[in-house]
């Protein structure tokens, strides 16, 4: 597969104020690649970077093989861009918005603009400045997709959004990737990135922690584990197993979380009248929260 | 610091526009009152100056404010600056009252400030008292200025006055500021912002116009007594001349106005639709074309309506022309004293008049409509549409480009208008056209070129710094020109000003050099932009 978006120890810093970090970061053509992390820790530095608008301190960011300094416009033509915060033209109804977008870019088709419009329920005819944030988004959501670019970057694309429209722009994005598009988007509608994405990153302070794709972090994450034992064990028998935490005894059964494979908890259990075994694979949004010393919530996928 | 209350904050936000405005002003009243000192150094002098002066007919009085005790310094710079100085200080009161609660409610912090436990009386109290303040820092400014003036320039026994009489007419101009703005605030919660300031500006220049026009015609003379210039005519403190009932009645009139904001804010939704929704500025069509279009057709209203402004103003001015020379033809020594002031202008001629009275003034007001377009245009970067709009296959430098030069565009709307209406002014007194459309033009040439520096600081620093840079040359240019030489600055200093190297163009004289120096700015300003634009990051 071609990278179509390429960094190499990606680094911006505002003054003393830390942006993103020796941040190294591939996204394949044709995969949707969800990018998380709280508010402040480097996303939109790092879309601001690829779209050019902003300057690398050191390192180096490429899209479509191109340098992002050297041809942005090269870039631009081959892309569509929804900010995490923009305005636009008060004065402006939503289709000349549109259409004035349409404009700069040239050779959109216009029907699969109406198309998108009304996929999303949107008055064009409204200006600009009347429309809620939610319709303000759309607007913003049509500009960025109306010209079914190759590689769309979205910052949180679902901000505002009623839960009926996510569920259309997640359909509009799967449809692109099913056109062997690409799509770097940010979300902090996890259960949806969960369902959609096929790789996210993870990124904290400014570096990256994790990057790998959905299944893969779940798996190599951690493991709610139930043991239901003949009789009561001794929690010592899991104690000394490094993976080992939260470990909590409830009779016969013993409950605990276990980082990484669960290999060496199964072979400490078996000698003693393991009668059954219970691991709960955590979701994204446990991995999420993990990384950022959060509560971890209930996962869904339940794994016998 | 001045974070403690919302009428700290607005103090703190207000800080530099007084102490700006309090300098500007008073730096005008030094420059008005040094050629006085330097020209009307005897007694008979003076005395002849005065029996030239109330023999004016009424429009010449106009024109110039009423003559009250002219053989004193302190009369003199009323006479001079009086009427002037809230004109254009005014601007910001009208700027800011409109701006204040309409501000927060576009941005979306009124809702976050009404949502705290203040009462929306407290919040709109709080934010005219921080304003009022503003002003009054500015009023103090302006009375020490005034009385250095005395102390400096003073020359025969009454040319003294006190920092009481400085600060009596410093009140009257801070009151009269406030007036209009207290105008502005009135209507705003009923009829939104842009329309509350457009009323606000025309309550100030319309209260000018009829004060100085008043004698031209009856329909304008009708109007007088909406004129707060009118109200307070007589009261001249620094001439010894004081009429504090009026100023009472003013300042009752800018406290009943403020109070209908206040309930007015209160009583009605946050930040509501205006019920006025037909009275608006001319536009253009939507312009979707591309950036230059987008721009001119975003610009092209506020344009307009200050090309009407400032075009009634000069063709006010131009309509008294014929008048003013039988009657500058019949005083000789005021013929004198004009050409000392304004040499190689034929002031029988409209152009000359028109040189004389509306070139600096109008050069000024031009350079405030072009700081307008430039901030319409920083906008797209401060309020985040750049982001979007860069993220089409358009680099920044055409970009940059194109927008510019809808900008430019926009400035040259305003000079087209104003050109129109003086040429027709001109042409109904019977003058010479082609020289104050050409006037008009060259004054619109020197507004782009400062519309472009200011550009060019926008492209290489921040689009937020591109406005405030226009404003502070074109102000700069104007009070270089008025005090430079009084206060004996450097030859080199006083050739920065670029009006100085337009020659007399309203007159029929026109100096290549500045005109090339405009051309310059303008192309050169554009280059540096759109160079500096590609180079630096792109704000949010």
């Amino acid at each position: 597969m071609t990278a179509v978006i390429h960094t190499e120890a990606l680094t911006k810093a505002y003054g003393a104020h830390r942006g993103i970090i020796d941040l190294d970061l591939d996204v394949e053509e044709g995969e949707i690649f969800g990018f998380l992390g709280p508010n402040g820790a480097g996303k939109t530095t790092t879309m601001r970077v690829l779209l050019d608008l902003i300057r690398p301190t050191s390192g180096r960011a490429e899209v479509f093989g191109i340098q992002t300094t050297a041809d942005p416009v090269a870039i631009h033509r081959r892309l569509g861009y929804l900010p995490g915060e923009f305005d636009l033209y008060d004065r402006l109804t939503g289709g000349d918005t549109i259409g004035y977008f349409a404009n700069l870019r040239g050779g959109v088709d216009r029907t699969y603009a109406a198309q998108l419009v009304e996929r999303l329920g949107l008055d064009p005819s409204r200006k600009f400045k009347e429309y809620s944030k939610g319709n303000k988004q759309k607007v913003g959501l049509v500009v960025a997709l109306q010209h079914q670019p190759d590689l769309l970057i979205l910052d949180e694309p679902t901000s505002g959004l009623d839960p009926l429209v996510q569920q259309t722009f997640f359909e509009v994005v799967r449809e692109a990737r099913a056109d062997g598009r690409t799509v770097f988007l940010s979300s902090h509608v996890i259960g949806e990135v969960d369902r959609t994405c096929d790789r996210v990153a993870i990124i904290r302070e400014g570096r990256l922690v994790q990057v790998d794709r959905i299944e893969a972090i779940r798996r190599l994450a951690f493991h709610h584990v139930e043991l239901s034992f003949a009789n009561p064990v001794a929690p010592s028998i899991f104690e000394a197993i490094d993976q080992v935490s939260e470990l909590v005894a409830d009779g016969s059964t013993m409950k605990m979380r276990v980082n990484g494979p669960i290999g060496a908890v199964i072979a400490a259990a078996a000698p003693h009248g393991l009668l059954d075994v219970v691991s709960r694979e955590p979701n994204l949004e446990d991995v999420f929260l993990a990384q950022y010393g959060g509560t971890t919530v209930a996962g869904v996928g339940d794994v016998r | 610091m001045g974070l403690g209350s919302i009428y700290a904050k607005t103090v703190r936000d207000s800080r530099r526009a007084a102490i700006i405005a309090g300098v500007i002003g008073g730096l005008m009243m030094l420059g008005t009152a040094a050629p006085y000192g330097a020209e009307f150094t005897t007694a008979a002098s003076r005395a002849q100056l005065v029996a030239q002066m109330t023999s004016l007919p009424a429009v010449f009085q106009g024109l110039l404010g009423e003559p009250i005790n002219i053989d004193t310094l302190g009369g003199w710079i009323s006479f001079r600056a009086g009427n002037v100085l809230p004109v254009m200080l005014g601007l910001w009161s009208v700027l800011a009252l409109s701006g204040t609660l309409a501000g927060e409610a576009s941005r979306g912090s009124l809702d976050l400030l009404a949502s705290t436990p203040i009462s929306r009386r407290s919040l709109a109290l709080q934010k005219v008292a921080g304003h009022v303040s503003a002003v009054a820092v500015a009023v103090v400014l302006i009375a020490l200025l005034t009385a250095l003036g005395s102390v400096i320039f003073a020359t025969l026994p009454g040319d003294d006055f006190g920092i009481g009489q400085a600060f009596g007419f410093a009140t009257l101009t801070g009151l009269t500021m406030l007036a209009t703005g207290a105008v502005a605030f009135a209507v705003g919660p009923f009829v939104g912002r842009t329309r509350a300031m457009a009323l606000g500006l025309i309550v100030l220049f319309g209260g000018y116009v009829i004060s100085s026009f008043g004698s031209l015609s009856s329909l304008i003379d009708a109007f007088s007594p909406l004129s707060f210039f009118e109200w307070t005519a007589d009261h001249r403190p620094l001439a010894g001349v004081t009429d504090w009932p009026a100023v009472g009645l003013l300042g009752a009139v800018t406290v009943g106005l403020l109070a209908i904001g206040v309930i007015g804010f209160e009583r009605r939704d946050l930040g509501g639709a205006t019920s006025l929704a037909w009275l608006r500025l001319p536009s253009l069509p939507a312009g979707v074309r591309g950036p230059f279009t987008r721009q001119l057709a975003d610009r092209a209203g506020i344009s307009i309506a200050w090309g009407i402004g400032i075009g009634v103003y000069a063709a006010l001015i131009a309509g008294s022309a014929r008048h003013f020379a039988e009657v500058i033809a019949s005083l000789p020594q005021i013929q004198a004293y004009l050409d000392v002031l304004y040499p190689d202008i034929d002031l029988q001629q409209p152009s000359g008049l028109l040189q004389m009275a509306f070139f600096s003034l109008g050069a000024v007001l031009f350079g405030l409509a072009a700081a307008t377009a430039v901030a319409g245009w920083a906008s797209d970067e401060t309020d985040g549409r750049l982001d979007l709009v860069l993220s089409a296959p358009l680099s920044r430098a055409r970009w940059f480009l194109r927008s510019a030069m809808g900008v430019l565009a926009a400035v040259a709307i305003v000079a087209v208008l104003i050109a129109g209406m003086v040429g027709a002014a001109v042409a109904n007194v019977g003058g010479e056209v082609r020289d104050v459309i050409a006037g008009a033009l060259i004054l619109g040439l020197a507004a782009g070129a400062f519309a472009s520096v200011g550009l060019a600081v926008g492209g290489v620093v921040r689009s937020s710094l591109a406005a405030p840079v226009t404003v502070v040359l074109a102000l700069a240019t104007f009070t270089l020109d008025i005090v430079g030489a009084a206060l004996d600055l450097p030859d080199p200093i006083l050739q920065l000003s670029l009006f100085r190297h337009l020659g007399q163009p309203m007159g029929g004289a026109y100096d290549p050099v500045g005109v090339v120096a405009a051309i310059v700015l303008v192309v050169g300003g554009l280059a540096v932009g759109a160079w500096g634009l590609q180079r630096r990051d792109v704000d949010r």
